[in-house]
């Protein structure tokens, strides 16, 4: 495909988005909460778009369309487990609203040193995500750059392609903060949806005659594909490996969990989770059957991950049209990179430099936030030009390895008896398990990495908890003055 | 705990479950698109329903 066409679709998709991120941020106040928060003012369609956007990333109509053409409906299953984790949110999700608004809480990581009186478990809560979240952007930006250089047949660099998603990443971040993020998010969560559905329609009313067609003729030439374990790739085991951390992911992964906070009431915030779930089982339908589409398509690739490249380099699929869903893929990535980058600014800012420096407040503390915006794109942007297997490992361990930080998170709200000792090390075992499970291809009884960090974090935190004296003052103030809030909210 | 909050997440654990449970089970042999793909697809409908009725709870 022509560079200049690239560049050309690039560069619209900048200038709206950049736009939209100016009017956005009209009003900003210069402190943490408006800028990292939006001042927890979002409404319930925005909040519900940013927060799609920022779930789901490139992995989708890549990975999970990957995962469709490898291992068939086991794929379905397992994104469809995930997206029924949201019941967590519906548990959760007022809980950190009210407790964010009593006690002015920024990020997650905050709230649980708070909560637990310590400040080590903020900085070590905090550490974790940057160890694990970073190379995850880093990820999604080799995407990004693999995808352009792909498509202009080499004429796009890959170093291209990073520093144009860099740069576009940062600029939103940048200029207002969590109100211009969560209006781009919310452009390219439409972008990334409506693009996608047009195209998988496209494709199979083009290619097959309907959806009924489709389905006739997997049943026809890929039966097993429609079963677990079908082809094999979906086997229990690795099935549960897989599924099991993404169900927690909505309370583990701070990007998301953060965005519990912004709603403007909770009336915006039910507008949140029930737009964000009508969202993500369309989009997830969207991608397993893109994933189906490819594999009768385009037979025998050598590997799941071409399945969508391929695609959109075929005959099955007009120049035009590839080129809007190279842009929503683009749409994806980007969108989850910057919301990461954001969160990950506003822990260090809080829970690690005004932890360590008492005398970092106010307009300094947002300072400092601000400059970590572009310190952790750049970040993302060198590990992603190392193309380290490193940084492979760590993304994939990044939903192992977040998943440590629930068994507090829980705690926080329904165990007094939870100490800052336990949450730490679950933390800290339950991370270094899941890094080294990982990286070593350790499977202990052939289960997978997040079910030990899983099992070791929660055992832990309950076992030092139980050896270690609780701050029971402020466990019973907290839980006991959320408590009173929730039943005013009607709230189970 | 209270008794609404406990009848949801055993509602919600029984659901899970079955959602890991059934399609390798029942549904293994079964490969047509009213096997394991339409059962996760209503599987998801529930929860996204049950979902719904727990927000709807909220009062600002």
């Amino acid at each position: 495909m022509s560079q200049a066409y690239l560049y050309l679709t690039i560069l619209i998709y900048f200038a709206i988005g950049t736009v939209v991120a100016v009017i956005a941020r009209r009003g900003l106040k210069r402190n943490m909460a408006d800028f990292f928060l939006a001042n927890r003012t979002l409404n319930g369609i925005i909040a519900a778009l940013t927060y799609s956007a920022t779930t789901y990333s490139a992995f989708m109509l890549v990975g999970l369309a990957g995962f469709t053409y490898t291992g068939g409906v086991g794929a379905w299953g397992f994104e469809l487990i995930y997206l029924s984790g949201l019941v967590l949110v519906a548990f959760f999700g007022p809980r950190f609203w009210l407790a964010g608004k009593k006690f002015n809480y920024i990020s997650p990581a905050e709230m649980l040193g708070d909560r637990y009186e310590s400040k080590a478990l903020a900085v070590i809560t905090a550490v974790a995500s940057v160890i694990f979240l970073i190379p995850y952007s880093a990820v999604q930006l080799i995407g990004i750059g693999t995808l352009l250089e792909g498509m202009s047949g080499g004429s796009i660099s890959f170093i291209s392609g990073l520093v144009l998603a860099t740069v576009i990443a940062i600029s939103w971040a940048w200029i207002g903060g969590m109100r211009s993020v969560a209006w781009t998010d919310s452009l390219q969560a439409l972008m990334m949806v409506i693009v996608s559905t047009l195209s998988v329609f496209f494709i199979v009313y083009r290619s097959f005659g309907g959806f009924g067609e489709l389905f006739g003729t997997l049943e026809n030439q890929v039966p097993e594909w429609l079963a677990v374990p079908g082809p094999g790739f979906f086997n229990f085991k690795p099935f549960l490996g897989l599924s099991l951390p993404w169900f927690f992911f909505s309370l583990s992964n701070p990007q998301v969990s953060q965005r519990l906070f912004v709603p403007r009431s909770l009336s915006h915030m039910r507008i949140m989770v029930m737009g964000f779930l009508v969202f993500g089982f369309i989009y997830t339908l969207i991608s397993i059957l893109w994933g189906f589409s490819a594999r009768i398509l385009l037979p025998g690739l050598p590997s799941a991950d071409l399945a969508t490249p391929a695609l959109l380099a075929s005959t099955h699929v007009p120049q035009s049209l590839a080129l809007l869903i190279m842009l929503g893929i683009t749409a994806a990535a980007i969108s989850t990179i910057n919301s990461i980058i954001l969160t990950l600014s506003s822990m260090v800012s809080r829970d690690i430099l005004a932890k360590i420096n008492i005398r970092i407040t106010g307009e300094k503390e947002l300072a400092l936030g601000k400059i970590f915006v572009p310190i952790f794109a750049a970040a993302a942007f060198l590990f992603a030009t190392l193309r380290l297997d490193l940084i492979v490992i760590l993304s994939v361990a990044s939903s192992a390895g977040l998943l440590v930080t629930v068994p507090p998170i829980a705690g926080t709200f329904f165990w007094k008896r939870g100490t800052a000792g336990g949450a730490i090390a679950g933390i800290i075992a339950g991370g270094v398990i899941a890094f080294w499970f990982q990286f070593g291809d350790i499977r202990p009884l052939g289960w997978w990495p997040g079910i030990w960090s899983g099992i070791v974090s929660s055992s832990l935190f309950i076992l030092v908890s139980l050896l270690t004296k609780p701050p029971a003052e402020k466990a019973s103030y907290f839980v006991k003055s959320i408590n009173k809030l929730l039943k005013e909210k009607n709230v189970i | 705990m209270s008794n609404s909050l406990r009848n949801w997440v055993i509602w919600f654990l029984l659901l899970v479950l079955a959602a890991f449970v059934v399609p390798f089970t029942l549904l293994s042999e079964i490969f047509k698109f009213y096997g394991a793909f339409l059962f996760w697809g209503l599987f998801a409908l529930a929860s996204i329903a049950s979902i719904g009725i727990i927000c709807s709870r909220w009062k600002d």
